[in-house]
This record gives C-alpha cells, sequence and structure tokens, in this order.
C-alpha cells in the first residue's frame, strides 16, 4: 500500500498549505493527518477512501491550527491572501470546493456537515472575497 | 424555492457541483430573481478572480521530512529500548547464574558428547522495503528522485526488481506524480538510472518496456508498464519529448473521472 505522499500527492499539501498559510505549519498539518490515516482502517473503495483521506486531512488541520496558531500568513500574491483572510471554515469549503473539483456530497461528507450548510460557507467566503475585490485597496 | 435557499446553494451552482435536479431549480429561481441575478453574478466574479491562484511548492525535502514523523515504511527503525535502570543489576546477576550452571554441567561431563548447534534463527523480516536495494539485486521499491530544483517531489512507491546477472530491470507498473513548469527539462533518478522526461503528453517505447507520460489536470504522470528492460547502468534514456497542454490549467479534480470544474 503506498504512502499517503504518495497516493494523495501535490492537492494534499495544496490543501494544507492553504489552510495553514505556512510550509512549516502546512508540512505538520500533513504529518498530523498522515499519522491519523495510518493508523485507521480507511475504506478501500473509491470515493469512500478519498473521501476518508480528505476527512482526515481537514480534521488534521484544524487540530494543527487550533494546537498550534500559524504566525502571518507567507504569500502576499492577491489572490490567495484573500483566502487566507477567510475564516477557516469559509477557508476549508471554499478550497475543497475551488481547488480540489469536490461535489456537494463531497463537500458535506468531509466536512461533516449537511452539504448545504458545506456550500452555504463557500458562497460566504466568495461573497467576502467579491466585497474585498469591491473596495478600493488600503 | 426561496431566494435564501437559492443563494445559500449559489456556490455549488457556480461550481457546477450540484444534482442536476438541485441545479435546474436553482437555475430557474436565479433566471426569475433579479436580486439572486445579482448575488450570482458577484459569486461568479469571486470565483473567476480565484481561478489564477497559485499555490506555493512543497519544500523539496517533504518527503523526507515526513518520512521522518510519519511513514513507518520509510523511516529507519527506532533503537530498541534500553532497560529500566533499576532492572540491569537484576539482568547481570541473571546472567552470571545462567553462566554458572553450563559451567557446573562441564564440570560433571554432561557436555562431553557433542551436542549439534541450534539452527541459525531466520534473518526478521523487514517489515519495510528498503529504498536502495538496486545496487546487489533483489526485490525492491523504485525509487523516482527529482533532482534538486525540479518540482517533481511525490512518486509512487512502484515495485521493480533487478536481476543483476541478466542486466534486466523489471518494472512493475506504478505511478509518479510530479508538477514540473512548462518545458522545463526534469532529470529523474530511477534506482540511480538516470532518465530525463520533458513534459508533454505521449507514449514512449523507449526501452523494451513502455513508459506512459501524461499531463493531467496540471500533474504530470509517468506510468510504468511491467515490461522488461535492458539498460545498461548509467544509460540516460531520452523520452519523446512532446507539446505543452493548451489553453488555462484546468482546476484539479478530486476524484478522478469527475468532469473538471470551469
Amino acid at each position: 500500500m503506498p504512502s499517503p505522499l504518495e497516493e494523495f500527492g501535490r492537492p494534499a499539501w495544496e490543501f494544507a498549505w492553504g489552510y495553514t498559510g505556512r510550509t512549516d505549519a502546512g508540512v505538520a498539518a500533513l504529518a498530523r493527518a498522515f499519522r491519523a490515516w495510518e493508523s485507521s482502517r480507511p475504506p478501500r473503495e473509491e470515493p469512500e477512501r478519498r473521501r476518508a483521506f480528505w476527512r482526515t486531512l481537514a480534521d488534521a488541520c484544524r487540530q494543527q491550527v487550533s494546537a498550534c496558531p500559524p504566525g502571518a500568513p507567507e504569500s502576499t500574491d492577491p489572490p490567495l491572501a484573500r483566502v487566507l483572510c477567510l475564516p477557516l471554515e469559509l477557508r476549508e469549503a471554499l478550497l475543497l470546493l475551488r481547488f480540489h473539483g469536490a461535489s456537494a456530497e463531497d463537500l458535506g461528507t468531509i466536512l461533516g456537515c449537511p452539504p448545504e450548510v458545506a456550500l452555504a460557507r463557500a458562497r460566504r467566503a466568495l461573497m467576502r472575497i467579491a466585497l474585498a475585490q469591491a473596495m478600493p485597496p488600503p | 424555492m426561496t431566494c435564501l435557499e437559492a443563494q445559500d446553494l449559489l456556490a455549488g451552482f457556480v461550481a457546477q457541483a450540484l444534482p442536476e435536479a438541485s441545479r435546474a431549480a436553482v437555475s430557474a429561481h436565479v433566471a426569475a430573481c433579479p436580486s439572486c441575478q445579482d448575488a450570482a453574478r458577484r459569486v461568479r466574479t469571486a470565483w473567476e478572480f480565484l481561478g489564477g491562484l497559485e499555490f506555493p511548492p512543497p519544500p523539496l525535502d517533504l518527503r523526507a521530512r515526513l518520512a521522518a514523523v510519519t511513514v513507518p515504511a520509510l523511516a529507519p527503525p527506532p533503537p530498541p529500548p534500553a532497560p529500566p535502570r533499576r532492572w540491569r543489576g537484576g539482568i547481570v546477576l541473571a546472567l552470571l547464574v545462567l553462566g554458572a550452571v553450563p559451567a557446573a554441567l562441564w564440570f560433571r561431563g554432561a557436555f562431553r558428547k557433542p551436542v549439534p548447534p541450534p539452527p541459525a534463527a531466520p534473518p526478521p523480516a523487514p517489515d519495510a522495503p528498503a529504498l536502495t536495494p538496486w545496487s546487489h539485486g533483489g526485490e525492491g521499491v523504485l525509487q523516482l528522485v527529482a533532482v534538486p530544483g525540479a518540482e517533481i517531489w511525490a512518486a509512487s512507491g512502484s515495485e521493480g526488481m533487478l536481476d543483476e546477472a541478466a542486466g534486466r530491470l523489471h518494472l512493475v507498473e506504478g505511478t509518479v506524480w510530479g508538477h514540473p513548469l512548462a518545458g522545463e527539462m526534469l532529470r529523474l533518478d530511477v534506482a540511480g538510472w538516470p532518465v530525463t522526461v520533458t513534459r508533454g503528453t505521449f507514449t514512449a517505447e523507449g526501452f523494451g518496456g513502455t513508459a506512459s507520460l501524461t499531463c493531467h489536470e496540471g500533474f504530470l504522470r509517468i506510468d510504468l508498464k511491467p515490461e522488461p528492460l535492458a539498460v545498461p547502468e548509467g544509460t540516460t534514456v531520452l523520452l519523446m519529448e512532446g507539446k505543452p497542454p493548451l489553453g488555462p490549467r484546468p482546476s484539479r479534480s478530486l476524484y478522478p473521472g469527475s468532469p473538471g470544474r470551469p
């Protein structure tokens, strides 16, 4: 069985980074997720397997941020900075929907809430970004 | 459907992530409601604004850093724990007693008859495949390692077998993921055997086997087919150069086979 890094690769890194906003915190979150994944008995069939992994990763990112809040984000790239300013619950929904192509059902499973709630979070995230775009730069 | 219900689903509507029935209901409501049309326009604008977002690349030593803390198959085995200090004296005493018993039996002549040595215990089976077993042949894990500076950072652990006597390298199907820059030449090291690949979508039959390289959703994927190879050590194999994919880089899909998002 390949390691989670080999199986899920760069998307897992990007989610961890997008969640934490820093390289060191992203690596720590990935390590936390991989430890949890390997100590569990994940499903073997797709798409349940991937959903289970992303749920594990989202949980690990949450735990990492709550246990050790990362410092200021490393990136000042405008779109990325807008994402990193979002509250975590909105950010995770947006990351999964926008950058990893999750369906509504996937979102609900991964985030542990009804799909409508997850989509509403993503919509609020997008509305905040739209609002920030409409405002003049400081 | 009310405005509140429709607007809660707008993100899924823009992302084309809704089931068909919900998508049709939201579409019908938005077409008839100026307020929701405005909200949908804002959501779509933000959605497109995020299209050019690029995440920072992972650190080049990500694999090593994770292996050190997470993946037992990749990390060296931990040293055996030292016995507690308070037991050490007892252990020494027990060894002395155990040594005294055979000595006493020897004096009584019990050991005059030669005793065949006990069969040697088989070496403990390694619970993790070694990463560099190729220099002496045998089964092992095939690693594709990018030279520092390249962006390929993850490779699947493909199984392979090197038959040194026959000079053949047998590869079992495996997958390598990478994310090179367009047009960038990457140098990979296949278990000590350098291979050069360029970004593109192609299938090359370069060395007795088949290596299929495809660009999928912004990722380079290398598939190795289980064909015997006959490559002298140190050979640099240039696989067929391909064309970079046209058009904007599509968003990545979490689930293979699902349609990409706009």
